[in-house]
């Protein structure tokens, strides 16, 4: 993926430059100073439409080129258009940590049994050389059933890449369907109960009599 | 589920802090626990009974799936008793209010399909005071389902 920016002066105004189309943004990294750059909105929209937030960019910025990762997306919150972004510069072969997204694959047959799919967590932290580092991690469901988890510790992570949750917490469950119980029901069963109050004793009394006569 | 408030306050009664509705929300925006969330467009004080009477509304709209609460009334709010003379001190605490600025996230729910999500949306904002819209959760491209 590439995206080709240009330098920006401190002087140009934030709000002057989204009026302009552009996108106010800043790239850094261990061995590069804050540069502010401005990315065309359009160019930045069909980027966003194509990457996950672990997806390499090559960012081509006045004839320099670097390979970064998006750190921070800051969005309006009622129009959802972007603000500001910022782009990390790691070094060749830095351990970094940063989220990865999970992608599952398939229909669990929980969720065919009428259960609900919870996400608990759509992207996992990893730590990891910037190689290893993969843009998302792909994993199969459909063997999921009622009251079921997939794991931390079940998914088929690359090889040099270390979670940082818990082994035993939980990405996926299947939980089973909430019954709603209406107040006619209620009532039913209500009623249902006192009937079966009310036929008890009178079957124990059955009972005496019986046991009185023999 | 009986109406929110909180359990135990340092003060009783807090000023209404004019002023507070002249920007907009800075946390709670983005959807974060749901796939949809529902969004004020405008500030408003939302009551206990409102939020009470909006999730009740989204629950049955909804059925089986699963509901967040974004906010919480935790500003009390006063009032004097009818026909009373003005001064006298402060009324009597009345009811408790969450503070939404535009931009907040309510609510957020999971579970259901977006024709569902739009009409539990229409159901929900009747009982709310201000205009809402619907959200769903933000993903890049590369990340959708």
């Amino acid at each position: 993926m590439r995206l080709i920016v240009r330098k920006r002066s401190d002087r140009e105004k934030p709000k002057a430059l989204r009026r302009q189309g552009w996108v106010p943004a800043v790239v850094y990294g261990p061995h590069l100073d804050s540069t502010p750059i401005a990315v065309e909105y359009k160019a930045l929209e069909r980027l966003i439409a194509r990457i996950t937030r672990a997806t390499k960019i090559e960012l081509e910025c006045d004839g320099e080129r670097h390979f970064v990762f998006i750190k921070e997306l800051q969005r309006d919150p009622i129009t959802d258009r972007f603000l500001h972004v910022d782009f990390y510069a790691p070094e060749p072969g830095q351990i970094m940590s940063l989220d990865v997204p999970i992608r599952l694959v398939g229909t669990p047959a929980g969720v065919k049994a009428g259960g609900i799919l919870e996400h608990i967590h759509e992207q996992i932290p990893v730590e990891g050389p910037l190689e290893a580092i993969p843009p998302y991690i792909e994993v199969d469901i459909t063997e999921l059933g009622l009251d079921e988890a997939l794991l931390v510790k079940d998914l088929p992570l690359p090889e040099g890449l270390r979670p940082l949750l818990p082994e035993d917490e939980a990405i996926v469950t299947i939980l089973p369907p909430k019954v709603l119980v209406t107040e006619e029901e209620v009532a039913e069963e209500e009623e249902a109960v006192a009937e079966a109050a009310e036929a008890a004793p009178s079957a124990e009394e059955g009972k005496e009599e019986e046991e009185g006569e023999s | 589920m009986a109406l929110l408030f909180p359990k135990r306050t340092k003060y009783r009664k807090q000023q209404r802090k004019r002023g507070a509705f002249k920007r907009k929300a800075t946390r709670g925006c983005e959807v974060a626990f749901g796939d949809y969330g529902i969004q004020a467009l405008e500030a408003a004080w939302l009551t206990q009974q409102q939020i009470e009477s909006a999730r009740t509304a989204l629950s049955r709209a909804i059925g089986r799936g699963k509901i967040w609460i974004r906010i919480f009334p935790d500003k009390p709010y006063t009032k004097k008793p009818a026909e009373s003379r003005m001064g006298k001190g402060k009324g009597n605490v009345e009811g408790w209010v969450a503070v939404v600025l535009p931009g907040r996230i309510i609510f957020e729910f999971a579970g259901v399909s977006p024709e569902e999500a739009k009409e539990a949306h229409r159901l929900v904002s009747a009982k709310l005071p201000i205009p809402t819209r619907l959200k769903t959760r933000f993903h890049f491209g590369g990340e959708e389902k």
